[in-house]
């Protein structure tokens, strides 16, 4: 976990210095989206292996269901809060 | 989107025909891997947009802008303990999925490879639907409340829920939609590894 804290730290701070190039930068985009889909490839494996998660996909799905929705309902009722607490109308103009 | 689910289900079909479970800590030591390179350039992403932040450079609109993505992630992790709780997962299984607040990649990789491949695939699903239900919710809430665009993607909005928040509200809000996605995408990380510390 350690390493992930560095990886984020150390790419704030060469994104802070602007060490990079616009095309490099391009170039990372690339490079983040095929670590996306290799990622996402490894965890599919994972999970295309392992006979007995395969079996218990069905529970999980509806598991997971349910925790999108409370999570996405919280937020929003939560963020009502936030709104009526702090927001003026004018916040949400473009002029202002 | 779709080359998100052409890697997985190709990665399950992968898995399923030509793997066994030996191999699992082969895949996790890619996963991690590629998961520190991909957030060493979110990092990047981050610190080249300070020009973001010069634009909320007075008090009302900085705490506007801090306290969206606090409301958002207190919202996420009740919600996801409450409803995890009626499904019948365990109240720290909930918090984890919950605490990966819309960011499914970095998630359902980091929970599957230090605690559980089944409560990182409850993640991976979790969140993923969590980004999708933002393109349907988006535009019912801001009729309510344009902010309420905010709420339901959760981290996505720095970027896939982005082109969507701007569509429907402005650019202004659009502002907001990127400090709230940046924010939940430096708080996840702080959350995943605390949570999983306390094992």
């Amino acid at each position: 976990m350690q390493e992930i804290m560095l990886a984020i730290v150390l790419g704030i701070a060469v994104g802070l210095a602007n060490l990079l190039s616009y095309k490099i930068k391009f170039y990372l985009s690339k490079l983040s989206t095929l670590c996306l889909c290799s990622m996402l490839f490894c965890l599919g494996a994972k999970i295309g292996c392992d006979d007995a998660l395969l079996a218990k996909l069905g529970t999980l799905g509806v598991q997971a269901g349910a925790i999108a929705f409370g999570a996405v309902c919280g937020s929003i009722l939560f963020l009502s809060a936030a709104i009526k607490l702090l927001a003026r109308p004018a916040d949400t103009e473009e002029g202002e | 989107m779709l080359s998100v689910a052409v890697s997985l289900v190709g990665g399950l079909l992968f898995g399923y025909l030509f793997l066994d479970t030996g191999v699992k800590d082969t895949l996790d030591l890619i996963l991690m891997s590629a998961l520190d390179v991909m957030i060493f350039i979110a990092g990047i992403e981050i610190g080249s947009n300070r020009g973001i932040l010069k634009r909320i450079c007075n008090l009302h609109s900085a705490l506007l802008a801090l306290a969206i993505p606090l409301a958002v992630a207190c919202g996420s992790i009740c919600g996801a303990l409450l409803l995890g709780h009626i499904a019948g997962l365990s109240a720290y299984d909930s918090l984890l999925v919950g605490g990966g607040l819309g960011w499914y990649s970095f998630s359902s990789v980091v929970i599957s490879a230090m605690y559980s491949t089944e409560i990182g695939t409850v993640a991976f699903l979790a969140n993923m639907m969590r980004e999708i239900s933002g393109f349907f919710l988006i535009p019912l809430l801001v009729r309510v409340h344009k902010f309420l665009a905010l709420g339901p993607s959760g981290a996505a909005t720095m970027d896939s829920g982005l082109p969507v928040v701007i569509k429907y509200t402005n650019l202004h809000v659009g502002m907001y939609s990127f400090i709230n996605g940046l924010v939940l995408t430096l708080i996840v990380p702080v959350l995943i590894s605390w949570l999983l510390s306390l094992r």
